[in-house]
This record gives structure tokens, sequence and C-alpha cells, in this order.
């Protein structure tokens, strides 16, 4: 359940109530964008402190979840980037999620492509095709124009499809 | 296949499959209002420490079995050859290596310029750290609240950070000669929804910092003693500081494990990318030592938003819509 779909809060929910409503789909958004629990954990974390150190601007806003997924996102982009690109780089496959192993993991064709995005490409890809949002909507989290949304969202499909033909070519 | 279809499908998949944690909500309570003490240099009114520590204590048990959620590591742990002699560094199950020799303790990271190290214990704070500052392996000075840094000079003479805070806070300069503060500097470190401060700081205690990423509106240059000073052009493009010993490349530079070398893309001139286009040239430098600087054309075409990764401290591959390896002793890149 992405952020903005998530359980119905009060018209002013409290910092505690809001947590509550929205910490599962606030970590699961964090995780398709770190691709591991940790990183997840410290993303959505560090997001609802800063959430909390400006309650009253997010719960006054139009859309409290809004505000704070553009904290997530922000916070996802400017953190560690080096870091997160060297650490992917060393799993070398699929990001250590349970899913893929644990589940039919034929299936998951693409999900082990994305940790090969830029951390920008991704905040595009899991807002457009997770989250569900316009590229104007996606254009107001990162703070740039829709053009810039649409050429990321491209971009980053036409990699996606380039990985995703490359390994059925090593399968066949 | 409709990879835009498949793409939703399994990111919705993956998300109904990812276990949340429980929601630390004291946690995230008590962080905020410390960074928010340590901002205003007040007493916070104790009825709230009172009622955090309430709700602590209500929630306190849903935390346990917290780390049963994260699955076990799915790689081995780099090889201690991987690194320089010399080169702390921090595994992926949180040890501490010191001339490969693990250390106790958790540790988060370890980040080594020249013979300086900053160590991050692990802890449970989401918003600063403690680092533990070592020279050349050997422990000479620790720093708490940390919320960015610190970054060492490049001559290794100068260290500076952001202390603990969101959005008002204190850079501090601190000689690496004595380990005393030269000065510290009120700052204001973002909007909410902002991002972490960036910053670099030279040998004569000289500090480059902006704290609005990504506009280059308040980028300013500070030294202590003195007024800061807005300058026009940031430490990089993208607002993120390149390593010491990088200073004016606005490319991202990608050190190598050991330190010792720097690697970065450019167009064919050895210019900056158009957002739209593919690397033509890898280009290495040992850090601050321009004469050292080579180029190597890139084999093959990797497209636009490629990223150079080392895999070894003389191997790197370049990762876009295909990958190509590189290697800085020989000199070449293969696809």
């Amino acid at each position: 359940m992405a952020l903005g779909s998530s359980l119905p809060l009060s018209a002013t929910p409290t910092y505690e109530e809001y947590v509550g409503a929205r910490w599962a789909a606030l970590y699961r958004t964090a995780y398709l964008l770190t691709g591991n629990h940790a990183d997840a954990e410290d993303l959505a974390q560090t997001t609802m402190v800063k959430a909390y150190q400006s309650w009253s601007k997010v719960v006054g806003a139009e859309s409290p979840d809004a505000y704070v997924r553009r904290i997530l996102t922000n916070a996802f982009l400017s953190s560690r980037r080096p870091l997160r690109i060297s650490r992917e780089r060393l799993v070398d496959e699929a990001p250590d999620t349970p899913v893929a192993a644990s589940h039919d993991h034929d299936r998951l064709v693409l999900w082990p492509h994305i940790s090969s995005l830029s951390p920008r490409q991704r905040a595009v890809v899991v807002l457009r095709y997770y989250e569900d949002l316009s590229e104007q909507q996606i254009a107001d989290v990162l703070g740039c124009s829709t053009g810039t949304v649409k050429s990321t969202a491209s971009d980053a499909v036409r990699a996606l499809r380039s990985r995703l033909t490359a390994t059925e070519g090593d399968r066949s | 296949m409709n990879v835009e279809q498949t793409l939703t499908d399994e990111l919705r998949h993956v998300a109904a499959s990812v276990e949340a944690p429980p929601p630390p909500i004291a946690g995230l309570v008590r962080a905020a209002e410390r960074a928010r003490t340590r901002t205003l240099r007040t007493r916070l009114a104790g009825t709230v420490l009172v009622a955090a520590a309430v709700v602590g204590a209500i929630v306190i048990g849903t935390q346990v079995g917290r780390q049963s959620t994260a699955p076990p590591p799915t790689n081995p742990s780099p090889s201690p050859s991987y690194y320089a002699s010399g080169v702390p560094y921090v595994d992926r199950e949180g040890t501490l290596y010191i001339d490969h020799q693990p250390q106790p303790g958790q540790w988060s990271r370890a980040v080594t310029v020249g013979e300086y190290t900053a160590a991050f214990p692990r802890d449970d704070d989401p918003l600063t750290d403690t680092a533990v500052i070592l020279r050349n392996g050997v422990e000479v000075d620790t720093v708490s609240d940390v919320f960015h840094g610190p970054e060492f000079s490049p001559g290794g003479t100068k260290m500076a950070w952001f202390t603990a805070t969101l959005y008002t806070g204190e850079l501090v300069v601190r000689d690496l000669a004595d380990f005393g503060d030269v000065d510290r500097l009120p700052v204001e470190l973002g909007s909410p929804g902002g991002t972490q401060p960036v910053l670099r700081v030279e040998d004569d205690g000289t500090v480059f910092y902006n704290t609005h990423y990504p506009t280059d509106e308040l980028n300013w240059s500070w030294k202590p003693g003195g007024a800061k000073v807005r300058v026009a052009t940031p430490p990089r493009e993208d607002g993120i500081p390149n390593p010491a010993g990088f200073q004016g490349i606005r490319a991202m530079v990608h050190l190598s494990p050991d330190h010792l070398w720097g690697a970065w893309l450019t167009d064919r001139d050895g210019g900056k990318l158009a957002p739209d286009e593919g690397p033509s040239r890898l280009t290495v430098q040992k850090p601050g030592e321009p004469d050292s600087r080579f180029t190597i054309p890139v084999a093959g075409a990797t497209g636009p938003g490629s990223v150079a990764i080392w895999d070894s401290p003389t191997r790197l591959t370049i990762v876009g819509d295909s990958e190509v390896a590189c290697d800085i002793v020989t000199r070449q890149c293969r696809d």
C-alpha cells in the first residue's frame, strides 16, 4: 500500500497517530528506494524525525503525505549516495530482498535490475510506478521540471529494458 | 513485455512482501527532541521528556525483535586484501578492521582521507552520529553529535563538521594538531524536506558549504575568525562535495578502495557530460596531484547516467546501458 493510499487519518492527526498510520507504508517505499531493510529503516526514521521537527507545517500542509514523501525522497537522494552505489555493486545481483529469496523468483524480472539505476532514476521509478504519482507531482517532489521527470523516467525504463534483454539473451 | 506494467506489478509485489518493523514512535520523538534541545540551547520542558519516556515505556516492547526483519547478508564480506594496509574499513557484519585486525564493537562505516579515518559506531540515533577519529589506525579523538561530517582537509591539518540539528546548528572547525576547536559558526541547515548539508574544508581551515541541496542559492565559504562569504559556485554540480584532493572537479569523483586514486567520467574532450550524453573518457588522478592525471578512452556505449564503480584498487566498471571494465594499470577499457 503506497503512502498516499494507506490508512485514513483525522483532519489534524497527532504525530503519534500519523506515524502509527503511515509507518508501514513509509517503510515499504523506503525499502523500494534503498533495496534493503537496514537502509530502509534509517531512511524512514530520518524522514519521520524531520517530520516531527516541522510537524505544524506537515499537518497544516494541503497534503501531509505529499509533504512527508518529499522529505523521504530528498533524504534518500542526498544521503550517502556514493556509498549506496558502491554497496549495491558489491551485492552484485539482486538487492537483499527476502521476496526474491522466498517467492517465485522468476516473476521478478525487473526488480533485480532496479538497483543498477541511479538514485534519481530509482526515485522517479518508485514515485511513478509504485506511488502512482503524476509527472507534475513527481516534479514537485523532486523540485525539477516535468520534462526532467519524463526524461529520467524514460532513461530508467530504457535501461531496465536493456538489462532485461541482456539477461534474457544470457539465458537463451 | 510491457515493461511499465511489469514494473508496476513487481514494485507492488515486493512492497507487499516487505514486513515493516513496528513504528519506533518513542525513539523518533526522543531523537527529534534531543536535536531540538541542542539546537535551541535551551532546556526542554521536563514534561515532554517525561511524556516521551512514558510513550517509550509503552511501545518499547514492540521494538524487541526488530532485527529479525533484516535478511541475512547475501554476499561475503570483502576480503581484507581488498584494502590497502593501513586503511580501516567496516565489513558487512559491522566489524571494524584496522590493519586487517577486527576491532570490538559494532560499526556502521569508516571513511578515510589520507592518514585520518572517521569511524562511526552503530547507535540507535537516527539523526546524529558519534565519530571516532583515527590517525593511521590509532584513536586520537572523538566527535559526538555529528549531523554531517567530519570532513578532513587535504593535508590533514583540519577537520570540520556540522553539529546535530536539522535546521540550525553549528559548523565546527577543529585543528588536528592539538584537537582544539578553531572556531564555531551558527548555521542554517536547510528547510523542511531539505537535505543534508555539504561540506569541504581546506588546510587553512576555510570551509565551503551548501545547505540547500540541490539549489545553489546558499553556497558559502567561511574562514574561522571571519564572517561567512557567499560564493557563486557550488562545491560540485549536484551540490555534493568531492573527496579531498579533487576540488574543482565538477563531475562525481569516485575514490578507489585504498583511496590512492580518484576517477570520474567525462566527454571526449575531458569536459562535463551533458545530461543526455554517455561518457567517452575515464579520467583518473591521485588526490591532490593533478600531474598524475590521465584519461582512458571508454570503449563501448554505456549511455547517459553511467557511473564508475571501483571493483578493486586498480579496476573499475562503468555501469550504464552496458558495462565496460577499465584497468588503470594497463590504461584500457573493454566492454
